[in-house]
């Protein structure tokens, strides 16, 4: 009976400083501080984008940069009813409606938000709306809680200069998980560790080769590896080797660490693992190795905790 | 196949954080510098190529999308590109690809990354298996100071050679505007000095991480000789990529790098390429691998490399010049940096490389490196028609 296939549970999370240049810093810096909307101009063809474009996406050329009003006409909306799991990007509970206004004095589309508590029955594409600011702005897209209705809103243009980009940054993150099929291959692979204490490799039904870990195709030959496994001793030469000490955020082990690439023995490719028991200077290619097994094992790739030096 | 030509360069200063612009904006500002250097307009564009690396170093996926206006292809034919860090000149092969084939006389190529958006090493880091490998992980430093430890050990090449490569592309840097960081009092001592990031790579033997874009047009034939008195025309291009974890692999001998090196010199008619070129722009992010690049790209025989770095003969003024615009080493924007390599040699070829120009150069070659020590690009550029 095949194993039932296993999954590696893990999670991508990295933070981001994103520029905003001339054009969304100037805009970002007009919400927080004179709530208004500014758009760009392109000097040649006379579109005004909303937001603002550091280019004109028609032309190439720069662009001057025009304060809209900050009300305009509904030009469709969609009302989100769902949240999807895990989603890390999404605006809390719904329903809430995303909507498209194009504003006075820009000649495109602005997506943003109609304010919570507006029946999105009331919605009609063609109606008149106003941004409704909040009080305490930060320079972010949410300074405006949202667009309404408001059939008498006049498209007062303030005048006032522009000021120049003062937020240069907006800071996130982006986490994303992931669920890594191990597949038939890597689960057996990785049951005869956690079960068994025991390195397997498969053999290359044309070069006649051991590939560990256990693919199913060799790649060098494009020929797939045969049904009967091999079983390896845990015991290994070291090809090539590291110390990693620089650090960066989101790493997944703690520098000083050394790492290399090993060849199991009767294996014919490189394996990656952690090397300890040894003082770093001690690391030597060619060195002979053996794994220093996990008490508790998950079936994963510290089953092994490190490879020690082999003491023959 | 029809003969393409490269008819105009445009480079961004490179730097670590560019607040200035936003990463469309780069893009932007290296296609007006390269519609501006050839002469032309977005209008005399038939179709853009657009590269650039995993969406893991500005956290925003799509970026054709995002730069598709900004690249100049509006209302135009829109190709992306991604082979890790060969991206840039994966990106110039396939522009070239455009007007070789004859479908397209005018092809844009741009390519760029904003590296400072985000965590390079993280994003980097993403790159490895989640199952074999990223839990030890420290992005590209961490891989390629395996490679080179496993150079060092075969060949008994040493801490002084790399240093003095290090010292001769930091130095070669200096009198490139475009280029990232400069170290003009830069020392064999000094980077022997400087701390390790991954053992055997120390600090100076390794990249900076860059913010900065580069794009070329190419032209075919007719149209390249009323744009340019002086192009660079393409003489051949190659991509060649091998496994990750094939049996037997030895990372010292790049198996790629040398196949594309033979597809090249075939078609360029190059007997001795140490001898029949001019210059060499090579994609080394860190200092041990511009020896393994050399052996792999026949310009030496295997474990020789380090006679000629001791000689100096890839010094500016040695025998055969490699990255007189002082190279990855010393600007890596990963996006656009092989399309650098490309738009360097180039240069050179067109006579335009300013205060690095190598004097008469008539054919020069580029290379990009990329994915799990990998993907290998090849171009050769020459002053005459192919």
């Amino acid at each position: 009976m095949p194993d039932e296939p296993m999954v590696l549970k893990g999670n991508i999370t990295a933070p981001y400083n994103w520029t905003t240049g001339q054009a969304a810093g100037r805009f970002l810096t007009e919400f927080k501080e004179n709530r208004r909307i500014i758009g760009a101009k392109c000097a040649d063809c006379g579109v005004v984008f909303v937001p603002p474009q550091e280019f004109c996406r028609t032309c190439l050329k720069m662009m001057e940069f025009v304060p809209v009003s900050d009300a305009g006409t509904l030009t469709g909306f969609t009302v989100v009813e769902t949240k999807p799991p895990d989603n890390p990007f999404s605006l809390g509970d719904p329903p809430y409606v995303i909507a498209a206004v194009r504003l006075e004095g820009a000649d495109t589309d602005f997506i943003h938000l109609i304010r919570k508590g507006v029946a999105p029955s009331s919605l009609k594409p063609g109606m008149r709306v106003r941004a409704v600011w909040k009080e305490e702005r930060k320079g972010n897209l949410l300074d405006i809680e949202g667009f309404e209705p408001a059939p008498e809103a006049a498209a007062v243009i303030s005048d006032q200069p522009i000021l120049e980009p003062k937020i240069r940054e907006v800071k996130g993150k982006v986490s994303v998980p992931y669920n890594w099929a191990y597949g038939e291959n890597i689960t057996k692979f990785f049951k005869e560790t956690r079960d068994n204490k025991r390195i397997m490799g498969t053999r290359c039904s044309k070069c006649r080769k051991v590939l560990v870990p256990p693919v199913a195709l060799c790649g060098r030959c494009f020929a797939m590896t045969e049904e009967k496994w091999v079983e390896l001793p845990d015991t290994a030469t070291l090809v090539a080797h590291t110390v990693v000490y620089l650090p960066f955020p989101g790493q997944p082990q703690e520098p000083p660490y050394a790492y290399g690439m090993l060849r199991f023995d009767g294996a014919d490719t490189q394996f990656p693992h952690l090397i300890g028991g040894i003082e770093f200077d001690k690391i030597k290619c060619g060195m002979r190795l053996k794994a220093v097994w996990n008490e508790e094992r998950k079936g994963d790739l510290f089953d092994i905790k490190y490879f020690e030096p082999l003491r023959e | 196949m029809r003969r393409a030509a490269v008819v105009g360069v445009g480079q961004t200063e490179c730097k670590t954080r560019n607040l200035d612009v936003t990463f469309p904006g780069l893009v932007h500002l290296a296609v007006t510098r390269a519609l501006e250097d050839a002469g032309l307009t977005i209008g005399d564009v038939d179709a853009v190529v657009f590269g650039s690396s995993p969406e893991y170093f500005e956290g925003v996926n799509h970026p054709e999308f995002w730069c598709g206006e900004a690249s100049g292809g509006y209302m135009k034919p829109q190709m992306r590109i991604h082979t890790g860090g060969t991206v840039g000149a994966s990106t110039g092969i396939a522009a070239f690809y455009h007007v070789a084939s004859g479908m397209y006389d005018t092809v844009l190529a741009v390519t760029a990354d904003k590296l400072s958006e985000g965590v390079v090493q993280l994003g980097l880091s993403t790159v490895y298996d989640p199952i074999f490998g990223r839990q030890f992980a420290c992005g590209a430093p961490s891989a390629v100071a395996i490679q080179s430890r496993w150079y060092m050990h075969k060949y008994g090449a040493t801490e002084e050679h790399s240093a003095l490569i290090a010292v001769t592309n930091r130095l070669n840097a200096v009198k490139n505007p475009y280029s990232h960081l400069k170290i003009p009092n830069i020392s064999v001592e000094m980077v022997m000095k400087s701390p390790y990031i991954s053992e055997p790579i120390r600090l100076l033997d390794a990249c900076p991480a860059s913010d900065g874009a580069c794009a070329m047009v190419f032209q075919e034939e007719k149209k390249a000789e009323k744009t340019c008195k002086k192009p660079a025309w393409v003489h051949a291009v190659s991509a060649v990529a091998e496994g990750v974890g094939y049996v037997d692999r030895d990372w010292a001998i790049p198996l790629a790098l040398n196949k594309a090196a033979k597809k090249v010199y075939h078609e360029a008619g190059i007997a001795n390429p140490f001898k029949e070129l001019d210059v060499v722009e090579m994609y080394e992010a860190f200092t041990y691998q511009e020896m393994i690049w050399m052996e792999g790209m026949f310009l030496c025989e295997e474990g020789t490399a380090m006679k000629l770095i001791e000689k100096g003969a890839h010094e500016m003024t040695g025998e055969l010049p490699i990255n007189p615009s002082g190279g990855v080493l010393s600007t890596n924007t990963i996006g656009a940096s092989a399309m650098q390599r490309q738009a360097e040699a180039a240069l050179q070829v067109m006579g335009k490389a300013g205060e690095h120009q190598i004097d008469g150069v008539r054919r020069g070659i580029a290379h990009g490196w990329g994915g799990g020590i990998q993907f290998h690009t090849l171009m050769i550029l020459g002053d005459e028609k192919p």
